[in-house]
């Protein structure tokens, strides 16, 4: 009994890396980066002026844009609520019908073998293709932009959710049926638990599908949102905003991204 | 006395359906009785494992039946506790949690199954690592959680899947030594499955002997050391040694015989 108070209560870590390179402080870090970031800034100023054109703004006429868009005009706001709504439902509609079909292919051989060729084939597709084939089918309002965003994100949280929860120990399935777990105790004890990992992998692939679908839509079919200002901005040679815009863009997809790695690792500590 | 389990005439074969099954069990008869701990000791693929997953309801046999408190199993079976060789412990829940996860399962009250699964941590010695989860813990302390988890729902009888097989040799001594201690406080039936026969001898009033290929029950060998057993005593005395010796000379006899 003493041993065990006494032994040291985190096991040896297994993940003893083979040190290639020196690690470096978080200090020098953050250093190294502002000044690539300088690099990359000047570079771009200095290539842009060199290049002079029309299409190509420098790097402190893109940063005034960026200014002017989202704190003078404000042109930018509207447009991004236009296109994140959309987003948010076929987000939403995706995991709600994608989760529960990767958790019950992972339980089910029959619903497995019934839908690995759908998968096998939506993951082989493009799906910028299909694009025309669903605005002829619904129209110009919300519903196939919704539609599209589900197609370019449901297979890749689907797939993902499917492997995660066959990745889950056969054995603990065991355990909990030997203790006394009825069916509906070792899904909500045993499955989903341990395929929460999986599925927030399957969430952060799908959101950015997803998101890749939404500015796809607008450019190439239905022109609102942010995707009718990038148009716009080209057509009437307005460089900066041009680029300010995408820049944007960029913002929002990487945010979306930590918030939800922020999510994950709040959800799964125990990893 | 009382017998708790009764195996009567068990044969099992793996893929029964199917053509050329995989006979893992053969004409099995066992009595176990109330508190007795039993070690199965064989081979590898002897079906000592599979004949415990039988009486704990995991595995329906082929053939043959098994009754225990003179009820016979059908599914997996309440009146056992089973102690998994990988310690089948949920990686996402704390200590406690695990420990509890029994009690939660027979429906017992948040606040009392609290109140056991602490007592049955520190009676595994694990006392301060409550709120841990599994990956934070060595493998001894692991086990030491599936132990718990197993003795906090008070069945009759307790299942052991070779339990200290994936540990180390000091820890699996301590381990010995501690199961031999917390035994002797609370008794219980006790399956043992292991393929170390120093641990069938040094834990076991009896040891069922088992050979492979279908799995047949050679012998049942009683141990005669008095309970409560010192390890070091045990070990010393030279019955160990000649046990160990009559046990080994067995096992290389049926080696011979598979391998002819």
């Amino acid at each position: 009994m003493a041993f065990a108070n006494t032994s040291t209560g985190r096991a040896a870590s297994p993940r003893r890396v083979l040190e290639l390179r020196k690690p470096i402080s978080g200090m020098s870090a953050a250093i190294s980066r502002i000044v690539a970031f300088i690099l990359f800034a000047s570079a771009w100023e200095f290539g842009a002026r060199a290049a002079d054109s029309i299409l190509i703004p420098t790097f402190t006429e893109t940063l005034r844009a960026l200014y002017e868009t989202t704190l003078v005009t404000g042109e930018i706001w509207p447009a991004l609520w236009i296109s994140n709504v959309p987003l948010i439902i076929g987000f939403v509609v995706s995991v709600a019908i994608s989760v529960p079909l990767g958790l019950a292919m992972a339980r089910w051989k029959v619903i497995d073998q019934m839908l690995s060729p759908v998968t096998a084939l939506a993951l082989a597709l493009p799906i910028a293709p299909l694009i025309p084939v669903v605005l002829v089918a619904l129209g110009m309002g919300q519903a196939p932009k919704v539609v599209i965003i589900v197609l370019f994100s449901w297979v890749f949280i689907t797939t993902n959710v499917r492997a995660g929860t066959r990745r889950v120990d056969r054995s603990l399935v065991e355990m909990a049926r030997s203790f006394g777990a009825s069916e509906r105790q070792v899904w909500f004890r045993i499955l989903i638990p341990g395929a929460i990992p999986a599925v927030f992998a399957g969430l952060r692939i799908g959101l950015g599908r997803a998101f890749a679908g939404m500015v796809i839509v607008e450019l190439i079919m239905l022109p609102v949102g942010i995707g009718a200002l990038l148009l716009d901005y080209r057509g009437d040679f307005k460089a900066g905003l041009l680029y300010a815009t995408t820049i944007l863009v960029v913002i929002e997809a990487v945010v979306l991204a930590v918030a939800m790695q922020a999510l994950e690792r709040h959800l799964i500590r125990w990893k | 006395m009382s017998s708790m389990i009764e195996v009567r005439d068990l044969s099992h074969v793996y893929n029964a359906q199917g053509q050329g099954g995989t006979p893992a069990l053969s004409d099995v008869n066992l009595t176990i009785r109330k508190n007795e701990f039993v070690t199965f000791l064989g081979p590898s693929g002897c079906g000592k494992t599979t004949l415990m997953r039988i009486i704990g309801g995991l595995v329906t046999p082929t053939s043959g039946s098994v009754q225990v408190n003179g009820k016979p199993v059908r599914g997996p079976n309440l009146d056992c506790a089973i102690v998994f060789q990988n310690f089948a412990l949920m990686p996402w829940a704390s200590v406690l949690q695990n420990v509890a996860f029994g009690l939660e399962m027979r429906g017992e009250p948040k606040a009392q199954r609290i109140e056991k699964a602490r007592a049955a941590i520190d009676l595994v010695g694990l006392g301060g690592f409550e709120e841990k989860y599994p990956k934070q813990l060595s493998g001894g302390m692991q086990q030491r959680v599936g132990l718990a988890r197993a003795l906090v729902v008070h069945t009759p009888i307790m299942l052991m899947d070779e339990p200290f097989g994936a540990l180390d040799q000091q820890t699996r001594r301590y381990m010995q030594e501690e199961l031999l201690r917390i035994w002797q406080k609370d008794q219980r039936t006790v399956i043992f499955v292991t393929h170390d026969m120093e641990e069938a001898i040094l834990l076991g009033d009896k040891v069922v002997l088992m050979s492979n290929r279908p799995g047949r029950i050679e012998e049942v060998i009683d141990v005669k050391f008095a309970r409560p057993r010192d390890p070091e005593a045990v070990e010393r005395s030279p019955e160990f040694a000649e046990l160990k010796e009559y046990l080994w000379h067995r096992l290389r006899q049926m080696h011979e015989m598979s391998a002819a």
